[in-house]
């Protein structure tokens, strides 16, 4: 390979790797507060997504009462991140959700936004709750199931 | 493995003990206690779970020589189905029931005092074992554990995980917020899910690859950015925006319920 094509290469990965900033960091909580195990399914390309990136990864079972921890930061921009996990109890189910997105306001303000859901079936008891923001918009997510 | 040989190993230690002299040390002698021989039912009982964790060792052994990952990680999920879910929930009440058939006295209080922990009445039997142990009677099918048994192993096994999950979520989230990286902690959660046994570790997926790509100095790595300029500009970025408009919905992929769209 030609000299010039190598530093034209390396160029353009030291330009694509500006472009991959990660977003702000979503630290996410579990609950169980059921009386048996949930366990972990994944059903949408989000979800296995999650699982993927998680650190740590979010544990398959978790026992009654028992509650995990993990992080989340995707690669994408550094203006949005997202965090989907899924969890059953028999027949019961949670699909949980929480995003990060800086909206652009007219005339260019930037307003950062937050959100979060839980999504029952099967009679479950879900809760969805953000428990801090911070300066450099990673946040922190509780969600609980019964 | 080789906490199971040790814990073994410290158990015939009892039976044939070596005597060694030492000089004695007066200050140590000082706070020299008297010491209890173990009564004959501790014993029996180390011997019967030594027996047990070892014939166990054994099999997980065999099994993990004998599958690939992904035959493991289906192994696991029917073993964890019927000790921990749907079928062992639906069958619980026999489980409760069920007696062990022996006349070893160490093998019956350890199986009653399981049921007696899942029933909220007693302490964990297994709460004191080694996680490579407990993980032994989870996915053990040599029939040398009940299912209550294994399932008072996993309860403890499971709440190790989350206190580690918690422990090491927690440690992530503030290397982030004090370094904008999170690289020691993926080096520990790497070395951690390495210690796990293969049918653990099999679960887990590719996890080694989930892990690489997310230290720092491998965003240049990913497969869309590791390109020439002439793909680049080739490529076709349309597509890919309209996939940003809305790119965090999490009812994207599903409907209201959250079930997936067909």
């Amino acid at each position: 390979m030609k000299k010039t094509s190598q530093v034209l290469l390396a160029t353009v990965s030291l330009l694509a790797a500006g472009l991959a900033q990660a977003g702000p960091n979503v630290n996410v909580t579990f609950k169980n507060v059921g009386t048996v195990p949930a366990e972990l399914k994944m059903v949408t390309s989000n979800e296995t997504s999650t699982y993927q990136i998680a650190s740590p990864k979010p544990a398959q079972g978790v026992p009654a009462g028992g509650q995990i921890n993990f992080n989340v930061q995707r690669v994408v921009s550094p203006d949005v991140n997202a965090a989907m996990v899924r969890y059953t109890i028999g027949r019961k189910t949670c699909a949980f959700g929480t995003t990060f997105q800086m909206r652009v306001l007219p005339g260019g303000i930037k307003q950062p936004q937050w959100t979060k859901t839980a999504t029952p079936s099967g009679g479950a008891t879900c809760t969805a709750n953000i428990t801090s923001t911070r300066a450099d918009n990673s946040w922190s997510v509780e969600f609980t199931m019964k | 493995m080789e906490i199971i040989n040790t814990f073994v190993m410290r158990e015939l230690n009892l039976n044939n003990s070596v005597p060694i002299r030492r000089v004695a040390d007066p200050a140590e002698a000082e706070q020299t206690k008297p010491v209890t021989a173990p009564s004959s039912d501790t014993r029996s009982e180390i011997s019967s779970l030594a027996r047990q964790l070892s014939d166990a060792a054994t099999r997980a052994a065999s099994r993990d020589a004998q599958l690939g990952r992904k035959e493991l990680a289906e192994l696991a999920k029917t073993i964890l189905d019927k000790v921990w879910g749907g079928s062992y929930q639906f069958s619980k009440s026999a489980y409760d029931a069920f007696v062990p058939d022996t006349e070893d006295s160490a093998l019956l209080e350890r199986a009653r005092q399981a049921t007696a922990f899942l029933n909220g009445k007693e302490e964990n039997p297994f709460g004191q074992l080694a996680r490579e142990q407990l993980s032994l009677i989870v996915y053990d099918e040599g029939g040398e554990f009940t299912m209550n048994e294994r399932h008072a192993a996993w309860q403890e096994l499971s709440k190790r995980e989350c206190e580690w999950t918690v422990y090491m979520g927690h440690k992530i989230s503030a290397e982030i917020q004090t370094t904008g990286s999170k690289d020691q902690g993926l080096y520990e959660m790497l070395d951690y899910y390495r210690s796990l046994p293969p049918i653990e570790q099999a679960q887990l997926g590719n996890y080694e690859a989930d892990i690489m790509m997310q230290f720092s100095i491998s965003e240049v790595e990913w497969p869309e950015f590791n390109t020439s300029l002439i793909d680049m500009i080739a490529k076709e970025w349309e597509p890919a925006k309209d996939a940003m408009a809305n790119p965090l919905d999490p009812q994207a992929e599903g409907s209201p319920n959250g079930e997936p769209k067909a």
